[in-house]
């Protein structure tokens, strides 16, 4: 590139041939300009760099914060699924100190109080369906409701006693260590209603927990009971009531101090509506087959002697006899 | 000598209607002359069986009861009722089945002594082998009077608490007025009642005799009161029922 010099004097004033001198230089646009668009190149390309490289941070930051986020939500699409739940499944998630592990803990544990829950209720259903087709009292739904309660209540001794509403007594007819006959003809081992837990099973509609029987104050355990042998320690009871009317109660016992929770009467108390339609429904069989078997021809004598003294002592009937006396013949 | 046969329950809807007629019937049938007589003045109903209504019933019990006629008047023979060749007969004397009379009754009631001199006249006039006394339920006047005269008191009963207090007292008025054949019968007893269990308690309760225990029929309801059963139904295990109370009923 040719840069053209030119030297002239100048001096204001004087004519420029009477300058000391001058210098002019020449330079192109394009050796002005180039440098220029050198340094706008520069910082288009520093521009897009930094975007790029914003780009790329802000996809690594959004996959950092929505991976957590998203094994949460799988595993509530495999919960709402209803697709098995393991907690160590989003253990990652929970063991976050922020927020997101905050939600996690939560929902880890609200699956599995609804999951237990949920199995609560399917065993209380199941429970419910096999009492109910049971129609034997004794052989059949007495002794499934023992058993059903045995897979859901950890007891050491239970028992099953029916209310007679005449003898005001209850009646022991199961317990779960089958020291009462099933024969129903054998006479029954009975409480009376004013012993025992009895008393507060009568005025309560919910079951009864003590977890301490011996720092229990109000009621004594003084009946000689099946369950003597385990020194009962902690008590779980209920009513059985259809339609209002007391029918029998339940009561389990355990030899520790304890040994029964709320959610062990919460199920006791899910059963024992249940036990007692089941219940009342055996029994209502069981009466219908006993007045079949025995046609029982009720007579109350005493009225019926009156009926027929207060006949046979009136007017008519005495002149009635006096007839068929004076008759000769019984034949017209 | 005809056979006078009441037939008696306590307590209403026994089968005492639907019994009278069928051994009626089934006597007639045997070549006996047999009088039926609906003493049920209250609430008549035999009436329905042999096809009868108000307008082809002349006189009736009540006439007789109220000194109106002679009780012949009030027969009426219901034989054709049951068949073309019918060695025997069947009488029927029908109580009124309208309203005013059956108001009457209940106002003014009748002299119920008439009935015993009745029975001789029929026994009389139409030389009967039997004469069945069909009543109303319950206990009164002429129930006791036609009691005291029958030579056979059937008593009918269902197996039912209601039926077995009052049973217990028609059995010990009978006993009372020395009645010399006293039966019982079980009608509708529900199928699920072993016929033999139902007769010895029934026996053992009254300490007599029980002809038959009769199970509860759906055909018997469905043929409404309207026709004899042992005409619809002759080869009918129920029918085989109603022979044998016929028979003890005749020896």
């Amino acid at each position: 590139m040719a840069y053209h010099w030119i030297c002239r004097s100048y001096q204001p004033g004087f004519p420029v041939e009477d300058s000391i001198f001058m210098v002019i230089v020449d330079v192109p646009y394009d050796v002005i300009l180039s440098e220029i668009n050198a340094l706008v190149r520069t910082a288009q390309l520093a521009t897009i760099g930094l975007a790029v490289f914003v780009i790329l941070v802000a996809l690594v930051v959004t996959r950092t914060l929505s991976r957590p986020i998203g094994r949460l939500s799988n595993a509530a699409q495999d919960v709402e699924n209803d697709q098995p739940f393991d907690p160590a499944d989003i253990s990652e998630v929970t063991a976050l100190g922020d927020e997101i592990g905050y939600l996690a803990r939560v929902f880890s544990s609200m699956v599995l109080a609804l999951r237990a829950r949920m199995a609560e209720l399917q065993t209380i259903y199941e429970i419910g369906q096999k009492i109910s087709s049971s129609v034997d009292l004794v052989t059949e739904t007495l002794s499934d409701v023992v058993d059903s309660l045995g897979k859901v209540i950890a007891f050491d001794a239970a028992e099953i006693c029916l209310y007679d509403d005449h003898t005001k007594e209850l009646a022991l007819y199961v317990t779960n260590t089958g020291v009462v006959s099933v024969d129903d003809t054998v006479p029954k081992i009975t409480y009376s209603r004013k012993k025992d837990y009895f008393p507060r099973l009568f005025a309560e509609r919910g079951a009864i927990l003590v977890e301490n029987v011996e720092a229990y104050k109000d009621h004594k355990l003084t009946i000689r009971r099946t369950w003597n042998a385990f020194d009962p320690k902690s008590y779980l009871g209920v009513s059985l009531r259809n339609r209002d009317r007391v029918v029998g109660a339940i009561e389990l016992i355990s030899d520790q101090v304890n040994g029964f929770n709320e959610d062990n009467r919460r199920i006791l108390e899910s059963i024992s509506i249940q036990a007692a339609v089941a219940i009342s429904n055996a029994q209502e069989v069981r009466d219908r087959e006993r007045r079949i078997m025995n046609m029982e021809i009720a007579v109350d004598e005493t009225r019926v002697d009156e009926e027929v003294s207060t006949i046979t002592n009136s007017g008519f009937f005495k002149s009635l006899k006096k007839k068929i006396r004076t008759r000769s013949s019984p034949n017209i | 000598m005809a056979k006078l046969v009441m037939l008696h329950s306590f307590r209403g809807g026994t089968g005492k209607t639907n019994t009278s007629a069928n051994i009626g019937a089934l006597l007639a049938l045997r070549g006996l002359r047999v009088a039926i007589v609906d003493t049920d003045i209250q609430s008549p109903g035999i009436h329905a069986l042999f096809d009868l209504d108000e307008k082809s019933m002349g006189k009736t019990l009540n006439n007789y009861l109220w000194g109106e006629c002679e009780i012949q008047e009030a027969v009426i023979d219901v034989t054709d009722r049951l068949g073309d060749s019918v060695e025997g007969k069947l009488f029927l004397i029908p109580s009124s089945i309208k309203a005013s009379d059956i108001a009457r009754v209940l106002r003014d009631g009748y002299n119920a002594t008439l009935l015993d001199e009745g029975y001789k006249k029929l026994q009389d006039d139409l030389e009967l082998d039997a004469l069945i006394i069909d009543t109303h339920p319950g206990l009164n006047d002429e129930i006791l009077l036609s009691m005291a005269f029958a030579n056979t008191l059937g008593i009918i009963l269902r197996p039912d608490q209601q039926d077995y207090q009052g049973t217990s007292i028609s059995v010990k008025l009978a006993r009372n007025l020395e009645v010399s054949d006293i039966v019982l019968i079980v009608n509708k007893s529900p199928k699920l009642f072993n016929e033999e269990m139902v007769r010895t308690k029934v026996e053992e309760a009254y300490k007599g005799e029980v002809v038959v225990v009769i199970p509860h029929s759906e055909e018997m309801l469905a043929l409404s009161s309207a026709k004899l059963f042992v005409l619809e139904y002759p080869n009918d295990p129920l029918t085989g029922m109603f022979k044998k109370v016929a028979d003890r009923f005749i020896t």
